[in-house]
């Protein structure tokens, strides 16, 4: 048998090498598995995490940079996505992640002649207007005071609340006493927003005006009421002999689809327990339910799904189910 | 009819390489190929890699003092440092708990880097008083510790937590990865193979829980068992898509000699971070436990909840943890 010439045992010799790098790499990779990481994205998997992960978009323009005379940096401008936002906020990441958030950008600021004295700004990319008013509505403190900021604004005792464009915005302070540098650094961000659109305006205009608590309207983005398949839906505070009533309102596609979704809320309201009592007076085709001791209106008129929300009294409950349908009547004809 | 003998590829025979030459070669080769496949075959495996056999022997000590018995009270009171003394009194005061020459951990809430004012995180004032009478009880050290995942040091010091742990006498344990190991709780859903805190607890003989009363968005509340969440390393958050029986599993993983939660003003709103001072109540309330769920179900109370609103007490309850009735262990009720 002839032997292999001295190219080919160069050739044969370097595939070898290949093959044993390729097994050095395999068994190191190996070595390395974490079984934890394989638990969580297993988990993930169960939780049906799926789809494209948005990525924040970079903050641009330092945040340092918003900081008005007398205030410094005290800290570095820190970035979360959707994968880490709740190493920096824990367990209100999920109000966040439910309503398209993108990315937060935070930093410190503090006195430059006293460092004790300290404000930590948080810019939430919502990436859409309506998210941003979603998750500034959700957390809305009832004693907040109106701030010169629009009108979805507010400030705390030691903080500032506001909305602007597709960015929410908070600015907690340590203490109280730095609400006019806290002010000046917000009027700075609002005004590199673009115009809030006035969509969410239109909708506030669907509930109508006796007794209603203007300041309560909020936007849930999903999962509302417990329903998975309930989203888009603006609730809204009202009086009623003294009760408090929790009104909703909802537009869907089309008339159809608001229909299906009254049908299929209420079979999900029956079966965690409710009971169906009848329909009300003047609102063809809604229903109203007793679940536990409260009680739920559902009505639907054109496109639009309504009704008030565990409400204690039945009456109540009606009679703020029956002043929507009504207003919604003139708005599913327009 | 004449059979056609194949003839040897040109190249082969260019080699000087024969018939028979060929033939072998070709028959080696078709062997090392086989043999390749076949081990192939032999090793392959369809499930695919699974956790790492749980072969762990690491486990938390159980810090709870039986002798002790279930024992809750709960406090009255403005004062963090007086509410606290008098609870620890109402259980049988601090000696019952700290014998001469223990080695004190206390797990703390210092999540986030935010002031004390808010009361997202232990408060410095409660800690400094804890630390005293641990030291005063005879303890041979005291540790403070938590596993915040955002810039641990930032949350120690804006919290005032790392200077009250420090003045008052203790020790500061920041996390860092060589103090994590995997371990598996029994009876667990979610802790099995999973990094855990274990380095913090090395010498330690007793375990005390100092948490305040939140609000939380995803659990309804944070209180003493979701404040063993801070000893979890790893990607942590994913827990929170069934945040109810990962506290259970806590609950599971730790016994503790006590807990405390401080009440004295509680977070109903906006939790767990808070931000506004308007998301505080003053409830004026410490509550001293052994029973870590009876704790829960007490501090729940201050929240406007009832067990059967947060379903971890439920399920901590049903898995043995301690009992959501803590009416029925005769809570001393003191004012401070």
């Amino acid at each position: 048998m002839a032997h292999p010439g001295r190219v080919e045992t160069c050739v044969g010799l370097l595939v070898l090498a290949v093959l044993a790098g390729i097994l050095g790499s395999i068994l190191t990779v190996q070595s390395l598995y974490d079984p934890a990481l394989f638990k969580a994205l297993e988990l993930k998997g169960n939780a049906a995490v799926t789809g494209l992960i948005p990525q924040p978009k970079s903050a641009g323009k330092s945040l340092v940079g918003l900081a008005p005379e007398g205030i410094m940096a005290a800290g570095g401008e820190e970035t979360f996505d959707a994968e880490t936002l709740s190493d920096k906020i824990d367990g209100k990441a999920e109000l966040y992640l439910s309503s398209g958030f993108i990315g937060l950008t935070t930093q410190r600021f503090s006195r430059a002649e006293d460092p004790k004295s300290w404000f930590e700004l948080y810019i939430y990319d919502m990436g859409e207007d309506k998210n941003a008013f979603s998750v500034f509505s959700l957390q809305k403190r009832r004693d907040g005071q109106k701030a010169d900021l629009g009108d979805f604004s507010y400030s705390t005792e030691n903080a500032l609340f506001f909305a602007s464009g597709s960015k929410y915005v908070e600015i907690v302070a340590a203490e109280t006493g730095l609400g006019d540098q806290m002010l000046s650094m917000a009027k700075k961000i609002a005004g590199e927003q673009k115009p809030a659109e006035t969509a969410e305006k239109s909708e506030f205009a669907l509930f109508p005006g006796e007794s209603l608590d203007q300041g309560s309207i909020s936007l849930h983005m999903s999962d509302v009421f417990g329903f998975a398949g309930l989203d888009n839906v603006y609730t809204a505070k009202y009086q009623v002999g003294g009760e408090d009533v929790t009104a909703f309102i909802s537009k869907r596609k089309d008339a159809d689809e608001s229909t299906a979704l009254a049908a299929e809320y209420g079979r999900f309201l029956i079966e965690n327990g409710a009971t169906e009592l009848g329909e009300i007076p003047g609102a063809p085709g809604s229903k109203v339910f007793k679940i536990f001791d409260t009680f739920e209106a559902v009505v639907f008129n054109g496109p639009f799904l309504a009704g008030a929300h565990e409400v204690e009294n039945r009456g109540a409950a009606e009679e703020i189910a029956a002043r929507i349908y009504r207003k919604l009547e003139g708005a599913a004809n327009e | 009819m004449s059979k056609k003998i194949p003839k040897i590829p040109e190249e082969a025979a260019r080699a000087g390489m024969d018939r028979r030459d060929f033939i072998i070669r070709s028959v080696k080769a078709g062997a090392a190929l086989a043999a390749a496949g076949g081990l192939g075959y032999f090793l392959y495996d369809p499930a695919g890699p699974g956790p790492a056999p749980e072969t762990s022997s690491l486990a938390l000590p159980d810090f709870s003092i039986p002798e002790a018995g279930k024992k809750i009270a709960i406090v009255t009171g403005p004062d963090r440092a007086k509410s606290v003394n008098s609870g620890l009194k109402a259980v049988g005061g601090i000696e019952t708990f700290i014998k001469k020459g223990d080695r004190v951990l206390i797990k703390v809430n210092a999540a986030f880097a935010t002031p004390p004012a808010l009361c997202a995180t232990t408060h410095p004032e409660i800690l400094s008083e804890l630390v005293r009478l641990c030291l005063a009880a005879g303890a041979a050290s005291v540790a403070v510790t938590d596993n915040p995942i955002n810039n641990p040091e930032s949350c120690f010091e804006l919290s005032g937590i790392g200077e009250a742990a420090r003045s008052s006498g203790a020790s500061l344990i920041l996390p860092k990865d060589s103090l994590f190991s995997n371990l598996t709780v029994p009876g667990a859903n979610f802790i099995r193979n999973w990094p855990v805190l274990l380095g913090a607890f090395q010498g330690v003989t007793k375990l005390i829980g100092l948490s305040p009363i939140k609000d939380h968005h995803r659990s309804g509340a944070s209180m003493s068992m979701k404040n063993w969440y801070g000893l979890i390393g790893g990607r942590r958050n994913i827990f929170h898509q069934d945040i109810h029986t990962f506290i259970r599993d806590l609950a599971l993983m730790v016994k503790p000699t006590l807990v405390i939660l401080d009440g004295t003003f509680t977070m109903i709103s906006n939790g767990p971070t808070g931000g506004s001072i308007s998301d505080l109540k003053k409830t004026d309330t410490v509550i001293v436990s052994t029973d870590q769920v009876a704790a829960d179900a007490a501090g729940a109370v201050l929240l406007g909840k009832v067990p059967a609103d947060l379903p971890f007490l439920v399920k901590a309850e049903q898995a043995g943890a301690g009992t959501t009735d803590f009416g029925s262990l005769n809570p001393v009720r003191v004012t401070a």
